[in-house]
């Protein structure tokens, strides 16, 4: 039902007509407002704006048929619906009216109630449709012109394909930049143009398989980001693709430059890296060789004069080493490439070692220099003792340069402990002239000195304390300074050290006594003047050496002589250390696969180390090295400490000396290291033997390292040494006293394995070569004393193996 | 894995023991050359490593009774001193396999066993 009052015109000039329509209407029920109009005329004024439910138009009319006047209705835009009214029989004018614009049409006949309402709610229902339709339309219209507007202006290119892999859109501005005409492709199959525009149908395929895809594709040297994505229906079924390619081409070669830029930069490190350890190299080599001619130069005779100017060159030298070690050790640290070590040592010795180094300056100045060890520091730390040194020496020397009287003082503490770790704060306090305030803030930073006048009066690079804030920052440390100028700063650091490992480092014993003159060693090192330092430290010592010009070189020789040891140089042409001595241990046949060697190495990082232990090495020595360094690491390598043993060997088994074979118990360098406490004195007086008496007889790293944590082991091991030992010891003088040589060599034979695994190897070592000797060389009064020797270090070890089982249980 | 080890010293023989022990194998001790070749016979090891100076019969003879009277082709590994190596020549052509010169490191017995067993089976 229609409830609003509907607004109805009727055009007709002839009375009886309207009264006909006016009475139809009535009876229709239709609520109306009825309007008529006469003429043509007043047909049009009354339709000028002016939209009604429904019009009547009679088809003739005076002024003009109604014809016309609906033609000019409808131009007018007016779309209300028209009912043509027409005498009965005039179907031809009906269907011309409705062709048009007349909605119906309806006989003058039928103008009855029931026709008349009839018609004119089918009007009405019309209008209201075609009302909604026309908004819908309308907002469609919007929303296309919208996305149209936006598609047209993106740099994109929009596309659809449906099922049938036809193009069904193709738009975007970015067309027009690819220059395609986009009317050449659409409704056509896609797989027709996949050479012509940027659409994969491979792509296509997989998002028409439900997947999204998005990829990069160059195109006429234009980069798209083209991304696919499938279209459904209502009820959720792919009807088609969708996508969107965007230029990305800018994007793109900003990424290539960044790219690019990045690679330059690395590779630029990469050199920067190349450089510095070339550098390392190449600055030391000489260095080497001035500092090493130096101290031969020292040890002739020189007039007072010459000894002064030497000197003067010795501290040059000694200043620009470590000039050159600031500038490598800053450039490492900026560089990201400095790395710690981990590796268990004693931090007393440490500090003794500094306060040694720094003594005769402290004296020279006459000032004191006193150290001040917290008790509670465990025997041994693990950390990076070289950095620690390095830390220490540098605070240290800085203090007794900037102090003219007084005293400086080193100190250790314990700040923290726990089962694992220690922390422990370092201070080194000075009596000096002090940091002025507005100077503390920046000491830290690099080339700075508290005033430009401090580096000509004191000298340095101004890169020291940088170097030691980095090293202290970079093992998780904290480093602070006080001062109070004119009456002396203190340098305070904090550093945390691992403590669990308890590995009882064997104290040094004097080496500079020892006798390794009957050695032969084999040098391997490409640098002339190298050669002249290593040859006159050898001939000092007179010990036989070779020299190897290069890596395979020393192959050659290590192949055809027998040496004892066999130091190598790193870099060298032709053939490397490392290659030469993987060389060595692989290819040779024994013993010349076995025997030790040492590298030489120019600044070596932890890393280095590993690889020349990676490469059979036994050790290493930094170049320039002190050659009392070299010595001791020479004994310990070659195991020729005990004077006894040696004195049996010269004069017994002269021939056999040079085929003494190394313990290779242990490969690695570290566990050489812990045999260092079993050489005994060469000197046989009363001192000497006191010494000898003092020095630590076991060693258990071997038994430990065997037994990985199985401390019921070592005990039953300790145990049986305990049980066993002193009755073989006994049978083995019986057997001695009363000649039965046979018997003697097969008790040493059998006991000799269990003074190793003690770790006395100097007496193991000794029954090894009694076990060789002939009846001849037995009878010998050296024998007989070696043979006490053993009886009462034996019974020295009794004691300490005791306490450590004791300990251990 | 049964390793058979024949060794007079009792320290070397438990460090050997332990060591092997560790790495996984079942270790048969034996002080003597006699007790050796009883046990060699009866339990049948994989492996056998017998020092050369011992008690009543010699690492040497050893060899000879398991290639020749036993007839067992089970690698052997000869424990030899310095100064012996004519010794180790003689072991080798009795039909030893390997040796190792004392004082030796129980890793690098480790090995040695480890490469013998892996080259017999």
């Amino acid at each position: 039902m229609i409830d609003r009052k509907l607004q109805i015109l009727v055009v007709e000039d002839d009375e009886l007509d309207r009264l006909i329509i006016k009475k139809a209407l009535k009876n229709s029920n239709i609520n109306h407002d009825l309007h008529f109009a006469e003429d043509h005329e007043s047909g049009k004024a009354a339709t000028h704006n002016q939209e009604y439910d429904c019009i009547f138009l009679y088809y003739n009319l005076p002024g003009g048929t109604g014809l016309e006047l609906l033609k000019e209705i409808r131009s007018a835009g007016n779309q209300s619906p028209i009912i043509i009214v027409t005498s009965q029989g005039d179907e031809k004018i009906a269907v011309e009216a409705m062709k048009n614009g007349a909605n119906d049409y309806i006989p003058k006949n039928l103008l009855s109630g029931d026709g008349i309402a009839q018609s004119v709610r089918y009007m009405v229902n019309m209008k209201e449709q075609s009302g909604r339709q026309r908004e819908l339309e309308m907002q469609l219209s919007t929303a296309q012109n919208q996305l149209k507007a936006v598609v047209a202006n993106s740099p994109i290119i929009l596309f659809a394909v449906n099922a049938q892999s036809e193009i069904t859109l193709f738009e975007g501005k970015g067309l027009d930049e690819l220059k395609i005409d986009k009317e050449k492709f659409l409704n056509k199959p896609l797989a027709e143009f996949s050479k012509e525009i940027p659409i994969q149908l491979e792509y296509f395929n997989q998002a028409l398989a439900g997947k999204e895809v998005k990829i990069v594709e160059e195109w006429e040297n234009k980069f798209f980001e083209i991304f696919y994505t499938s279209i459904r229906d209502n009820s959720n079924a792919i009807i088609g693709v969708i996508g969107i390619a965007a230029d990305v081409t800018v994007h793109k070669r900003i990424q290539e430059q960044l790219e690019h830029a990045k690679q330059l930069a690395e590779d630029t490190a990469k050199i920067k890296e190349n450089f510095l350890a070339n550098m390392s190299h190449e600055i030391r080599t000489p260095m080497n060789g001035i500092i090493g001619l130096t101290r031969i130069l020292m040890n002739t005779s020189l007039s007072e004069e010459q000894g002064g100017y030497l000197s003067s060159i010795k501290m040059c030298s000694d200043n620009l080493m470590v000039i050159i070690d600031d500038i490598l050790d800053f450039s490492k640290i900026e560089a990201g490439k400095m790395t710690f070590e981990e590796v268990p040592f004693n931090l007393n010795e440490s500090i003794k070692h500094a306060i040694e180094l720094f003594q005769s300056k402290a004296d020279e100045k006459n000032i004191q220099l006193v150290s001040d060890v917290d008790s509670k520091i465990p025997a041994t730390i693990t950390g990076d003792p070289t950095r620690l040194s390095q830390i220490i020496n540098n605070l240290v020397s800085n203090a007794i340069k900037f102090t003219e009287k007084g005293e400086v003082r080193l100190s250790a503490r314990v700040i923290e402990k726990t089962t694992e770790k220690a922390k422990i704060q370092f201070d080194v306090k000075d009596s000096g002239i002090g940091i002025p305030e507005k100077s503390l803030g920046s000491i830290f930073e690099s080339f700075t000195q508290a005033s430009s006048d401090t580096t000509r009066k004191f000298g340095g690079t101004g890169l020291g304390l940088t170097i030691v804030k980095k090293l202290v920052e970079l093992q998780n440390g904290e480093i602070t300074v006080k001062s109070n100028p004119g009456v002396g700063t203190c340098f305070s650091f904090s550093l945390e050290f691992s403590v669990k490992e308890v590995i009882k480092k064997a104290e040094n014993t004097k080496i500079v006594d020892h006798d390794i003159s009957q050695l032969r060693i084999l040098i391997a090192e490409d640098n002339k003047i190298n050669q002249l330092v290593v040859r006159k430290i050898f001939s000092d010592w007179k010990t036989t050496i070779s020299f190897a010009d290069n890596g395979e070189q020393a192959v050659q020789l290590a192949k055809s002589e027998h040496f004892d040891l066999i130091l190598m140089d790193i870099q060298m042409p032709i053939m490397d250390g490392l290659t030469a001595s993987k060389t060595i241990r692989t290819t040779l046949p024994e013993p010349f696969c076995s025997v030790p060697i040492m590298a030489m190495t120019a600044h070596a990082t932890a890393s280095e180390k590993q690889k020349c232990v990676d490469h059979g090495m036994n050790d290493h020595i930094n170049k320039p090295f002190d050659p009392m360094d070299l010595k001791k690491k020479i004994i310990v390598l070659t195991q020729t400490a005990n004077s006894t043993l040696k004195k049996v060997q010269s004069t017994h088994s002269e021939s056999k000396a040079t085929e003494l074979k190394p313990n290779h118990t242990s490969n690695t360098a570290q566990f050489s290291n812990a045999s260092i406490g079993q050489s005994a004195p060469a000197t046989p007086n009363n001192e000497a033997v006191n010494h000898f008496l003092n020095a630590p007889k076991i060693n258990l790293n071997y038994l430990k390292q065997i037994a990985e944590g199985n401390e019921a082991f070592i005990i039953e091991m300790i145990e049986m040494f305990l049980n066993k030992t002193p009755q073989a010891i006994s049978e083995m003088n019986d057997h001695f006293k009363n000649k039965n040589w046979e018997e003697f060599k097969k008790i040493a034979h059998r006991i000799k394995p269990s003074f190793g695994y003690m770790g006395m190897s100097e007496i193991q070592n000794a029954l090894s070569k009694v076990e060789l000797m002939n009846d001849k060389e037995l009878k010998a009064p050296e024998v007989d004393e070696l043979l006490m020797e053993i009886a009462s270090r034996t019974s020295l070890a009794y004691a300490q193996l005791r306490t450590e089982l004791t300990s251990l249980k | 894995m049964k390793v058979l080890v024949c060794e007079d010293d009792e320290m070397v023989l438990k460090m050997v023991e332990f060591k092997l022990e560790k790495e996984g194998y079942q270790v048969i001790l034996a002080k003597d050359g006699k007790e050796a070749i009883e046990k060699i016979d009866s339990l049948r090891p994989d492996i056998i490593i017998t020092d050369i100076m011992m008690p009543y019969l010699t690492g040497l003879e050893i060899v000879h009774k398991v290639r020749k009277q036993l007839n067992i082709k089970v690698p052997i590994i000869i424990v030899s001193s310095i100064g012996l190596e004519k010794t180790v020549l003689e072991a080798f052509q009795l039909g030893a396999d390997d040796f190792i010169t004392k004082p030796f490191s129980p890793n690098e017995l480790s090995v040695r066993v480890k490469r013998l067993l892996m080259k017999s089976y």
